[in-house]
């Protein structure tokens, strides 16, 4: 390779403060004695000027985004509401989950219980995340935090076809172990419903997840964890499925983009946390990596037994 | 307006009030992650609005010591490398007119028969010209490009996010800088700013 070939190769890392102090020092000699690697140079350049104006471009959302955006985030949560009324199975094992996932919030925010709170952090974290993929997000997200909104899915003409099918098939497999206290509380009144808390149910892995750190939440006593569940059942179900594991796959590296993401932030911004609390802090965080790193191994190992293990931990 | 953490800490609660002061305060910001990834509005409108969706069902999950404009520029911006991904996963009839940019083969597209005016030098149309140019990039060169570029993260970074070696990384980002350079200067586009 000659020198003017070595310095074209090297020039855009030049710009971007990436060499290696050899590699810097032979550029900047290199350009005084090659006009067209200095010309190089000089265009590297205002292309990097022009990616920066890019960059800090601010881009307004078109006139009625905002509405649009608001009317879908009511229909988001307003669609608890008139299942919440009927006062059905699923409505009262949904405010548990909610309730659950507020205690945990709270719980989050106080550096002092970091400790007791590190050995169910992690389950906690795990269903806020999406299950699916693509434009399957924003429902599958539904699915996760408001399981009513399977409603939404199943009904959904958008859902693929074999999608359905699994939630079916996985509707049937667990009709056994959500039966009793759906029909125990809404005595078959209403068919759409049931069939509502039938292809709800098997997709609602939050009960099962959140289920193991209830005993650690202050107002346990209103919480039934044997309720909240199914858990092996679900667990069975999902795992069965392939698809399932390329959801959870996804699921955790998010998970861990976003867990690692805010230990950066916590890490360069925490003027407002003593040191102990930050110490707490990042430590609880780096458990909750290592943890869903542990259940991502799991999962690209297909390892059932392991993954289980560590989510019912 | 409230406090950021008090609004964070009642949409927890699913105040969808406090939750609409955030999205007030930060919908400019998403939509532009949103419009550089996508590079047009329609898909901008709808990964904008999913990621707020994703970020109010997930609310409970944020902590108040991270920034919330971070979290939610994040969770953006993997919604739109999903959307990327799954479209390059089911490639569309324009795949013909994309770039390949394998082997170091810089393969353009037909010239515009209209080529930019060299006096465009306002920073709305640098950018709009630079967006252009982006999003004639192959998926998996325009998200390094997004990432280093538009989001300022570093190679190794770029690295983890995408599951890709530090080497793939360099390579790809080293091959569409270089293709944007040689398409702005075809074009002959320059900035004094």
């Amino acid at each position: 390779m000659t020198d003017h070939e070595r310095c074209q190769e090297l020039l855009l890392f030049y710009t971007d403060d990436l060499l290696s102090e050899e590699e810097r020092s032979f550029v900047e000699k290199h350009i005084t004695e090659c006009s067209l690697c200095a010309k190089s140079l000089a265009q590297i350049q205002q292309m990097n000027t022009i990616l920066d104006i890019w960059a800090q471009e601010e881009i307004a959302p078109p006139e009625g985004f905002h509405q649009e955006l608001m009317k879908r985030l009511t229909q988001v949560s307003e669609k608890l509401v008139p299942i919440e009324q009927k006062k059905s199975w699923f409505s009262q094992r949904r405010h548990k989950i909610v309730s659950l996932a507020l205690a945990a919030a709270v719980l989050l925010m106080m550096p002092v219980v970091y400790k007791e709170l590190a050995k169910n952090s992690f389950v906690m974290i795990i269903p806020i995340v999406n299950h699916g993929t693509g434009t399957d997000n924003e429902q599958t997200a539904q699915r996760s935090t408001m399981p009513e909104d399977i409603v939404s899915i199943a009904d959904n003409g958008d859902t693929k076809g074999e999608q359905k099918q699994i939630i079916q098939q996985r509707s049937s497999e667990l009709g056994a172990s959500t039966e009793n206290s759906s029909t125990a509380n809404e005595p078959a009144e209403d068919t759409a419903e049931s069939s509502v808390q039938q292809s709800t149910a098997p997709e609602n892995n939050i009960p099962m997840l959140l289920s193991s750190s209830v005993p650690e939440i202050e107002n346990s006593e209103e919480i039934d964890s044997e309720e909240v569940l199914p858990k092996a059942a679900s667990v069975n179900a999902t795992l069965e499925d392939e698809l399932e594991w390329d959801n959870l796959e996804k699921q955790t590296k998010e998970t861990l983009d976003l867990l690692k993401l805010q230990r950066k932030e916590i890490e360069t911004n925490n003027s407002n946390l003593s040191d102990k609390e930050l110490e707490a802090s990042l430590a609880e965080i780096d458990q909750e990596i290592k943890k869903n790193e542990q259940v991502l191994t799991a999962i690209n190992n297909k390892d059932k037994e392991a993954y289980e293990k560590l989510v019912n931990n | 307006m409230k406090n950021e953490m008090e609004l964070i800490a009642q949409s927890q609660q699913g105040n969808m009030e406090a939750f609409e002061q955030l999205v007030i305060k930060y919908e400019r910001k998403v939509y532009t992650i949103a419009y550089k990834y996508m590079g047009n509005h329609e898909d901008a409108s709808d990964l904008a609005q999913e990621a707020f969706i994703k970020a109010y069902q997930s609310i409970g999950s944020f902590r108040q010591e991270a920034g919330f404009g971070t979290w939610i520029g994040r969770i953006t911006a993997n919604k739109c490398l999903d959307e990327l991904r799954r479209r390059k996963r089911q490639p569309h009839s324009s795949l013909d007119e994309e770039l390949e940019l394998e082997d170091h083969q810089v393969k353009l597209q037909l010239k515009d028969p209209n080529p930019s005016p060299l006096e465009e030098t306002e920073r709305k149309e640098t950018a709009a010209y630079l967006q252009n140019l982006i999003n004639e990039l192959k998926p998996e060169y325009k998200e390094v490009i997004l990432l280093r570029e538009f989001e300022g993260l570093s190679y190794e970074e770029i690295a983890q996010i995408l599951n890709c070696s530090l080497g793939t990384i360099k390579s790809r980002i080293s091959r569409a800088r270089n293709y944007l350079k040689e398409r702005i200067i075809q074009e002959g586009k320059e900035v004094t700013l």
